[in-house]
């Protein structure tokens, strides 16, 4: 391939996250040659500077599952597009969603400079140049000249790239221990792009012959069962042969009766509901002949009460005892007895003089009402019976339902399991010789075809085997430069003695054949128990500081050798996490090593303002040896301040001020 | 009785009038007459909330607590048009404040054979409403048992009127909307410690349940 990416410049605007200074407005950085140190606190902004930068290369693709551990396969390194929730990364994290926000990067391969930009809301296509050339905002076209700038066969292979040399991330492959990762990056940067592309495609159609073979085979094998199945099933066929004629008289009764049987439950479903109403409304009749009933004796009783005309008499009795007002004991004047005889004479109220003809007729006889109840307890006592009888039919109907129902269901579960056995008995009988000629026929095709395949695939393993023989032999002319260079970078940070071993891999391809042998390096280091150095095959057999400077100083000298010594860009997001306080000094020395290497490497540094001598070290090395090898970008005064940081602030300038003194060392 | 109201309103009437006359006539062969006005009422409540112990639905099935015991001002009406027909005999008639500061009729019930006979000839010739007549009797001799200065206040022992949960102002529902009766089902425990059990007439428990109530008064536990 041509060289690996130069960051040369950075903007972004109108973005929440990156207000920018009261000079400024929003984010604009200058990669140059050496150090380029992003220093913020929590909440800043930094990751995502580093996202965005990403980003900007990758656009809205990804290859899946790439950050996980496992076999990175060749077919897993088709770039898939983004999804929306994915896309929206940038814009979820600001108020207005990025509406108008949008970022440029300049970068350069070898000596052509392309300049990118992109939408933060979705990562979208504005405009990109090469070597200022305007091209179609197009993705796939911006892909498939990403692959031809960089000499790629894919624009999974660029992304793979990336993220295994350029970017060092938190969820990164550590590619000392990951044999597969390997494979990839060392074919991609030091085979010739048509080679590196053959590679791939040979390996994606051993594959898929490899999974058709097998895909074949298993059919074969099914065939080759089938019709063992078939040639044992002729002895047992007298048997089978009797006991389905029996089960099938069986049927042919049942079934009939079922369709019978659910036919009369239609009918007794009708008569049912017919009985239910017939009844119901029974019950409704008994009830009103049981209220009448009721009525008619409340009838019966106040035809027994006093009507107004006694009433009268009565009080008027009670009133004029012997000619004798009782309430005082005088006669009465003779008009007053009058009137109140008159009262009494013409059906009014003796009292009050009211007319009470018609509440007096409205009383019923008490021999019309004994006759009313009489009728009516008769009329009950009919409805009573009646209601008993709809009832009693309407059980009966009921039941004669539940049991057609029964037997329905009774009949469907023999029915159904005597199915079963006809079908496995049917099963068991050999097919007709017709059949099985057939089944012979298909067996024999499948053998062959599966021969022929096989052959195939074995001719082409050959010819991966001897491809790849010749790679081998190519890529090991490479592995004393980049184990010379890894010695560079390591040295001083270890205190063990570590070397890179040149160390092919056996592998298979696919899920059978031989093995393949390769290309891989290996980490040979002592140990406080041994006395000669020993194979780490695993990560966990070292420490993990010593685990990300053994992976960072196999990066930088496989990026050395790659771009050739024009230079190469790292950019590598908060290392200090993972590094104790004697071994920060150490490793920063290790990164000033790569910053100053001869070329025009550019490191990319984000950082807490944490304790711990990395930042200060690495400020001081490369400030004491050359000045311009250092810019700040200080988020401090570009990022959107956090709560913490607007409470703070006099602390975190504190903090920023010491760090910055080193500048001036 | 008044020519306005309906007739479905009319027999509602007569059954009021019927309870009282049944109330009235049994408190006198019981040795309670002339019956005052609150007894009247607390007989009327009695007939109500025990009547499932005689397997009769009550008449009304709820009641307005008040401080000074059961009072049903329908029933009153249907007493005053029983007087005003000649049907009921009042004695000492007066008005009183009672315990609410609310006045009320105080007199004392006597029933006028003249006419009261014949309507209660006429209830006892009907089966279920002769079980009534029974029912209300037996209530009466219960209560004749009592100490009769402490017959008014025996409500105040009941389960169902004195139930705590229903404080005074509100409506004590024993069987209209709801199907919980704390006195006859009281009246049933009490029976269950009887020799005879399930077997005890409704009449025995009855008698038990007004001794228990008035023993309660007593303060007897």
């Amino acid at each position: 391939m041509n060289a690996l990416p130069l960051f040369q410049k950075l903007e972004v605007s109108n973005y929440g996250l990156y207000p920018g200074s009261p000079e400024t407005q929003g984010l604009s950085i200058d990669f140059r040659k050496g150090l380029t140190l992003i220093l913020g606190a929590n909440g800043l902004g930094k990751t995502t500077l580093v996202t965005i930068l990403y980003r900007m290369l990758t656009g809205p693709y990804d290859i899946p599952r790439l950050e996980s551990s496992g076999d990175l396969g060749t077919a897993r390194l088709r770039p898939t597009e983004l999804s929306v929730r994915r896309r929206s990364l940038f814009s979820d994290r600001v108020r207005d969603g990025a509406r108008n926000a949008e970022c440029r990067l300049t970068w350069s391969v070898a000596s052509t400079k392309v300049v990118v930009e992109r939408r933060l809301t979705d990562l979208s296509l504005m405009h990109f140049t090469i070597d200022g050339i305007a091209q179609p905002p197009d993705e796939l076209l911006y892909q498939a000249k990403i692959n031809s700038l960089l000499n790629l066969p894919s624009f999974g292979d660029w992304i793979l790239l990336l993220r295994h040399l350029v970017f060092y991330f938190e969820d990164r492959r550590a590619l000392v221990w990951d044999a597969t990762a390997q494979r990839q990056i060392l074919r991609l940067l030091l085979l010739p792009p048509d080679l590196a592309s053959q590679w791939t495609s040979d390996e994606r159609e051993i594959l898929e012959l490899d999974s058709r073979v097998r895909n074949l085979n298993n059919a074969l094998h099914r065939v080759e069962g089938d019709l063992a199945t078939s040639e044992s099933k002729i002895e047992v066929a007298a048997d089978a042969r009797h006991e389905l004629t029996v089960l099938e008289k069986l049927q042919s009764h049942d079934i009939p009766l079922r369709e019978r049987l659910s036919d009369e439950l239609a009918e007794l479903d009708a008569y049912r509901q017919t009985t239910r109403l017939a009844s119901l409304k029974a019950e409704q009749v008994r009830e009103d002949c049981l209220r009448k009933v009721e009525r008619a004796k409340l009838v019966l009783i106040r035809a027994h009460f006093p009507n107004q005309s006694e009433t009268a008499s009565y009080i008027y009795a009670q009133l004029m005892s012997d000619d004798r007002c009782l309430v005082c004991g005088n006669h009465p004047p003779a008009a007053i007895k009058k009137e109140l005889e008159e009262r009494l004479n013409t059906l009014h109220c003796v009292v009050c003089d009211s007319d009470v003809t018609a509440a007096d007729n409205l009383v019923v006889g008490t021999e019309f009402a004994d006759a009313s109840l009489a009728t009516a307890s008769v009329e009950f006592e009919q409805a009573k019976i009646e209601a008993v009888n709809a009832a009693d039919r309407l059980s009966k109907a009921e039941l004669q339902y539940e049991q057609n129902v029964t037997k329905i269901s009774e009949l469907n579960a023999a029915i159904a399991q005597r199915s079963a056995s006809i079908d496995s008995l049917i099963r068991r009988l050999p097919p007709e010789e017709a059949a099985l000629q057939d089944q012979r026929s298909e067996l024999s095709a499948l053998r062959a075809r599966s021969a022929e395949m096989q052959q195939e695939l074995d001719a082409r393993r050959s010819n991966f085997q001897e491809f790849l023989e010749e790679r081998n032999r190519e890529l090991v002319i490479w592995s004393g430069r980049i184990k010379e260079l890894f010695n560079t970078y390591a040295e001083g940070f270890l205190l063990e003695s570590c070397e890179l071993f040149w160390s092919p891999q056996r592998a298979k391809l696919g899920q059978t054949g031989e093995s393949f042998d390769f290309p891989a390096f290996e980490i040979e280091m002592t140990g406080a128990d041994f006395a000669s150095p020993i194979r780490r095959s695993e990560p966990e057999q070292v420490s993990e500081s010593q685990r990300e400077f053994i992976d960072l100083a196999f990066r930088m000298a496989l990026m050395a050798v790659a771009s050739n010594s024009t230079g190469t860009t790292l950019l590598i997001d908060a290392p200090e996490s993972s590094l104790d306080a004697v071994f920060s000094s150490r490793a920063a020395k290790v990164l000033a090593r790569f910053a100053l290497a001869p070329g025009n490497n550019r490191l990319i540094l984000t950082s807490n303002l944490t304790e711990g001598k990395l930042v200060p070290t690495l400020l001081q090395t490369l400030g004491s040896s050359e000045t311009d090898a250092i810019q700040v970008v200080d988020l401090f005064n570009i990022a959107t301040p956090t709560a913490a940081i607007r409470q703070l602030r006099s602390e975190y300038d504190q903090v920023m001020k010491t760090i910055l003194e080193y500048l001036n060392v | 009785m008044s020519k306005w109201v309906s007739e479905d309103d009319e027999l509602i009437a007569v059954q009021q009038q019927v309870r009282i006359l049944l109330i009235v006539d049994a408190a006198a062969r019981a040795g309670l007459g002339p019956l005052p006005v609150g007894q009247l009422h607390l007989l009327a409540y009695f007939s109500n909330v025990l009547s499932p112990v005689w397997k009769l639905p009550p008449l009304d099935g709820k009641i307005l607590k008040r401080l000074g015991g059961p009072f049903y001002p329908a029933l009153q009406k249907q007493v005053d048009l029983l007087v005003g027909a000649g049907v009921l005999f009042i004695q000492g008639v007066d008005h009183a404040k009672d315990e609410e500061g609310k006045w009320r009729l105080v007199g004392s019930f006597s029933t006028n054979p003249v006419f009261a006979d014949r309507i209660l000839a006429a209830v006892s010739s009907i089966r279920d409403m002769y079980s009534v007549r029974v029912f209300v009797q037996e209530l009466a001799y219960a209560f004749a048992s009592l100490d009769p200065a402490k017959i008014f206040s025996t409500a105040d022992q009941d389960a169902a009127y004195s139930d705590p949960v229903v404080e005074a102002g509100n409506v004590v529902d024993f069987g209209e909307w709801r199907d919980i009766n704390y006195s006859s089902r009281s009246a049933d425990y009490l029976a269950s410690f009887m020799a005879s059990g399930d077997w005890t007439l409704p009449g025995e428990k009855i008698h038990m349940y007004v001794r228990h109530m008035h023993q309660r008064l007593r303060g007897v536990r």
